[in-house]
């Protein structure tokens, strides 16, 4: 570059004629409103599917898909991926339908709750090939009060192409070297014992507003233990853990041992377990668990919907659901007689696992009741639990060591950590009505959806609620040192 | 000033410096930028501040009273604990990144003056190597932060390891979280950029000023502290200027502690907080609240008000020498034993220090140390560097980042340089706001720029080359332009203020033209500072994850490398997939580290420059 320009004369030459390239360049493209290159005539259709899984299950998925007679029949020749964030799923479907060829016909992956939010959006188009409808016949409709299909208006929206329960996954050297209890239930989560450690924490969990799994571990156990009882040991949890903004981040402190257990979903905790049997274990709450399927559906773009309910037909099939099995993934399948095919009698492993998931579905579970304040359980546990942590986690650490080394009562602790987390007795102000509240169920329903679609009163919101609680959390401070 | 005068300013060449990069920071930062932070200034329906007086009025935003307590020492059931930074400091997210900035800027300028003027003044064995490895932490090693930062950092990780267990020299265990772990974190991954804007600098210095002082009866420190520290300031300007902004918009350190040590006072700073509001909102942009735009403005505010005020007290004085370009011998002397010995010391240990993420990063991908369970990896392992080999596109990502980081540093070598010499040298009006122009891209929160990009032009470019759905890469190339020029331009700056006009001047009167004048005069005479500037550009074009990871989603072949590893740390649930996107980013430092090699090389014919 440098020798090319300071050969003398021609150098002023050569650098206007780079910039006026680059300005000829850019005009061009500015202005070139030329239409998208024409694709090529293809012999077949290119699948366009939106989607949350891994590359490992998507690169397994399409060439099995394209090798099998779904696509030959349907004169499938393509698929291609978009593993777009959750965040922009609506944006990115809207934006697709304006653009010839670029239309995405699937959408596949990412938990019931992003699933719901494009029902709700009018972005998914209803299910109707005989292909799909009896391949979704093998899938049960619901396990355990668990959807795994969603209905509306006698219309199949979605149907749940993978299932997963959630549990917790353990380092034992962790725990054995802390001198801490290997947990059997949610509750032991909660427990003081695990306070021990403080200001290390032992344990490791997400945060709700950034894992649907995590938010899906939190709607069991409130429906299992009430709603005062349940927002005691969220709070507890929350208030004896490290909380990471992935799920995936969990599993990684366990594996590396910075946490003794941590919130997982089942396979992430199945795949630790397989790999690392010396230190890592998976555990089923015996408390209950529920599973949650994991949709797929057909989107209101597409212009392939035949092709594209191929797709999902052989999704559904025992085929398809044969990509769950490979060891890298350890999902469970949706349709549970892929275990009885030559692969699946491989994984026997993987099918004992799946029944005991099964045995222990005892909670009894609404679907109903869970999505009925789900925002409100979002936005509650990130402002009381999350954005206060600090104080929370220092606040519980005084407390139950006070309880741990015998300077309060049983009777005082329980009292105090009533004060500290009950639901029900943080009142507030509300910023829509100016009524003061507090958060009980019917008032976490009441605000459900107007903390969706009112982007500004769920901020007002979040920071009232931030402010109850870290005064609240004060609160116990001051009553501790009055208990000397 | 008049018409007239204007008139005779903007000749050809100096329009076209002119509207090079006006027009591509314009159609490529500040269209979709205020696109998306334009809603910080409307409240139901109307212009308002109201976004903003709501942010200010915030007590977490600014925290009375602050907390200024940053140490404890606590007893647990795994041992006594020393923990730095966990329940304070806290200021409030402004204050603090303001802070968290300002000691930044202040470690890495005193960390890159020291190394830069060894390398600069000294000869001794090794001294090539030492160049090279000074590079090193500026490489990013994204995805994989955390990992290695929990390893390395957390409370059973190696670092406790080595100097509690194993050679005793802590009485008791420590762990380093909160504000000081950001400001550690950043200060070692960017003291670099320091460290080359000052080589340009003290390289261009005429010898011949600090023999004067030398026969004057001068010693050695007062030179440093009349002479040569004096005269490099530009370059210490620049590459201050830079780190403080760039570690206002950082998240690698914010998003790299999280990741190791769960929430914390780390994560309040403006940056990740900006990031954090998007990655709550499900399903959509307008799940965005409306005053994270305004904490974009803020920061965009505190960025552009720093750079002026440095940019003030660098104008004060003049740089400038008569004799640069002259064929001088750099004064550089041979170190003596124990200067030897010093030097070394210095250099390895801030060397192991600061890249401890890329050596954490090399370690994961050749051994078992990501599911070892211990603080030491128990085995060798080549497996996962063998998985890159099987899969066709990882040499399809690696392409695409080196034609992408290639394309743009061209474009951004052309539009740098033009800016940087019209605002050096041409009187027009309006030329404040173009230098801020050219030096605040990087303080552009990645994330709004990522969504801006992908909602305007899906929306006004929709179906034209420019469509994202249809052509991600072309608009990579022009977003790591408008990103990454000002290494480009701060850079080239500093090399004129250190460059007499009067040279040009010479040139004019003996009859060249301008553009004559320019490619053959001022080139030759700031060609250190363009090559240190491009280098800082191409290596930050390669590590840009936001806008890359956002983009390319929709044409997944057309995804750089740090796309691709994206994919494969949020891909499955197996046990060692960190270990994979380690192995990913070790192939992004060396193709790096060659890139970086091979254009000095040759460029060093030419001018005795970096020398790697």
């Amino acid at each position: 570059m440098v020798s090319l320009l300071s050969r003398g004369g021609v150098g002023k030459l050569v650098f206007l004629a780079l910039i006026a390239a680059v300005l000829v360049i850019i005009a061009a493209l500015v202005l070139m409103q030329a239409k998208a290159p024409v694709q090529q005539p293809q012999k077949g259709i290119t699948l366009r599917v939106i989607t949350r899984h891994g590359y490992d299950i998507l690169d397994v998925a399409k060439s099995e898909f394209l090798a099998s007679d779904y696509a030959k029949k349907y004169n499938i020749v393509n698929v291609e991926w978009l593993s777009i964030d959750p965040g922009e799923w609506v944006d990115v479907i809207k934006a697709s339908a304006s653009k010839p060829g670029q239309e995405i016909d699937v959408a596949w992956g990412g938990g019931p709750t992003l699933f719901d939010l494009l029902v709700k959006q009018g972005l998914l188009r209803p299910i109707d090939s005989d292909l799909v409808i009896s391949a979704s016949k093998e899938i049960p409709d619901e396990l355990s009060g668990a959807i795994m299909k969603r209905i509306v208006n006698g219309k199949l929206m979605w149907v749940a192409a993978a299932i997963s329960s959630f549990g917790f996954t353990a380092n034992t050297n962790y725990l054995q070297k802390a001198g801490l209890p290997l947990p059997d239930k949610w509750i032991d989560l909660a427990n003081e014992t695990f306070a021990k450690t403080l200001p290390i924490p032992s344990v490791g969990t997400a945060d709700a507003s950034v894992s649907t799994s995590n938010t899906r571990m939190f709607e069991i156990i409130l429906q299992d233990y009430g709603w005062v009882k349940g927002w005691q040991i969220l709070t507890l949890l929350g208030a004896n853990a490290r909380i990471y903004d992935e799920s995936g981040l969990v599993r990684d402190a366990v594996i590396r041992g910075d946490v003794g257990v941590g919130t997982t979903i089942d396979f992430y905790g199945y795949t630790a377990q397989l790999e690392k049997p010396e230190f890592c274990r998976y555990i089923v709450p015996s408390d209950g668990s529920i599973v949650n399927g994991d949709p797929i559906a057909l989107l209101s773009t597409t212009k392939n919907p035949e092709a594209a309910q191929a797709f999902i037909a052989w999704v559904l099939s025992t085929e398809g659901q044969k990509i769950w099995l490979d060891p890298r993934i350890n999902r469970m399948p949706a349709n549970p007689k892929v275990f009885d095919t030559p692969e699946g009698k491989k994984r026997e492993d993987l099918r004992v696992a799946y029944e005991n998931t099964m045995r222990v579905l005892a909670i009894n579970f609404s679907d109903e009741v869970a999505s009925s304040y789900e925002q409100s359980l979002i936005w509650f546990f990130y402002s009381t639990i999350t954005a206060v942590h600090d104080k929370l986690q220092s606040t519980w650490e005084k407390l139950a060591k006070a309880k741990l080394n015998g300077k309060i009562s049983e009777s005082e602790f329980l009292r105090l950590v009533e004060m500290m987390t009950d639901p029900t007795k943080l009142s507030f102000k509300d910023p829509k009505t100016g009524k003061v509240e507090t958060f009980t169920e019917s008032y976490a329903k009441s605000i459900n959806d107007a903390l969706f679609s009112d982007v500004d009163y769920r901020k007002a919101l979040i920071e009232t609620w931030k402010r109850a609680a870290s005064a609240r959390y004060d609160m116990i401070l001051e009553e501790l040192k009055k208990l000397g | 000033m008049g018409i007239r005068e204007i008139k005779r300013e903007l000749d050809p060449l100096t329009s076209a410096q002119l509207i090079l990069p006006v027009l591509i920071l314009s159609f490529f930062l500040l269209v979709p930028l205020t696109y998306m932070v334009a809603r910080a200034f409307f409240h139901r329906g109307s212009l308002s501040l109201y976004y903003f007086s709501s942010l200010l009025e915030n007590p977490d935003f600014i925290r009375n009273p602050p907390n200024f307590n940053f140490l404890r020492v606590s007893n647990t059931s795994l041992g006594t604990f020393m923990f730095i930074g966990d329940i304070g400091p806290d200021l409030g997210i402004l204050p603090n990144s303001i802070l968290v900035s300002a000691f930044v800027t202040l470690f890495s300028a005193v960390l890159g003056l020291i190394s830069a003027f060894i390398i600069a003044r000294y000869n001794f064995p090794g001294k090539s190597v030492f160049r090279v490895l000074l590079l090193v932490p500026m490489l990013a090693t994204p995805f994989v932060n955390a990992f290695v930062m929990g390893k390395v950092l957390g409370t059973n990780g190696l670092y406790n390891f080595i100097f509690h267990d194993i050679l005793h020299l802590l009485p008791i265990k420590v762990q380093v979280s909160g504000l000081p772990a950001v400001v550690l974190i950043q200060t070692i991954s960017f003291f670099p950029i320091v460290y080359l804007n000052v080589m340009s600098s003290l390289i261009s210095i005429d010898p011949s000023m600090e023999e004067q002082a030398e026969s004057l009866g001068a010693g050695g420190f007062r030179i440093f502290r009349d002479i040569t520290l004096p005269l490099s300031t530009p370059g210490l300007a620049a590459g201050s200027a830079l780190v403080f902004i760039i570690s206002l918009e950082d998240l690698g350190a914010p998003i790299g502690l999280s990741g190791a040590f769960g929430s914390g006072l780390h994560q309040r700073l403006i940056s990740f907080y900006i990031y954090n509001e998007f990655r709550k909102g499900l399903g959509s942009v307008e799940q965005v609240h409306a005053s994270t735009y305004a904490s974009a403005v803020i920061m965009l505010f505190i960025a552009t008000a720093v750079f002026i005020l440095i940019r003030k007290y660098v104008t004060l004085r003049r740089y400038a020498m008569m004799s640069k370009g002259g064929r001088f011998n750099p004064r550089v002397r041979k170190l003596g034993w124990k200067g030897i010995i010093l030097a070394y010391i210095f250099l390895i240990s801030l060397i192991l220090t600061a890249s401890f993420p890329q050596i954490g990063t090399f370690v994961l991908a050749v051994t078992d140390w990501a599911y070892s369970g211990s603080p030491l990896p128990t085995e060798l392992t080549s497996k996962f560097l063998e998985s890159l080999f099987e899969r066709p596109d990882v040499l399809r990502a690696i392409t695409n980042s080196l034609i992408y980081s290639s394309a743009a540093t061209f474009i951004m070598l052309l539009a740098g340089t033009s800016s940087a010499y019209v605002i050096a040298r041409r009187k027009i009006p309006g030329k404040d706001f173009l230098d801020s122009l050219v030096t605040i891209p990087i303080a552009v929160p990645g994330v709004i720029l990522a969504v801006g990009y992908l909602l305007f032009f899906s929306f006004y470019a929709s179906r034209s080359m420019l469509d994202p759905f249809i052509n991600p890469g072309l608009l990579l190339i022009f977003t790591y332009t408008a990103r990454r020029i000002p290494f480009t331009t701060r850079s080239v700056f500093a090399g004129l203020q250190q460059t007499h006009e009067s040279l040009e001047e010479a040139s004019l009167n003996l009859g060249a033209g301008r553009g004559r004048t320019f490619v053959s005069i001022v080139i030759p005479l700031i060609s250190q500072s363009v090559i240190g500037g491009s280098l800082l550009s191409f290596v930050y074009s390669m590590n840009e994850v936001s806008t890359s990871i956002t983009l390319s989603s929709l044409r997944p072949e057309q995804g750089p490398i740090t796309f691709y590893m994206s994919q494969v740390v949020y891909s499955s649930g197996a046990v060692g997939t960190v270990s994979i996107a380690a192995a990913l980013a070790v192939l992004l430092m060396t193709i790096q580290l060659i890139v970086m090699t091979i254009s000095t090389k040759i460029l060093k014919q030419r001018v005795a420059f970096l020398g790697v």
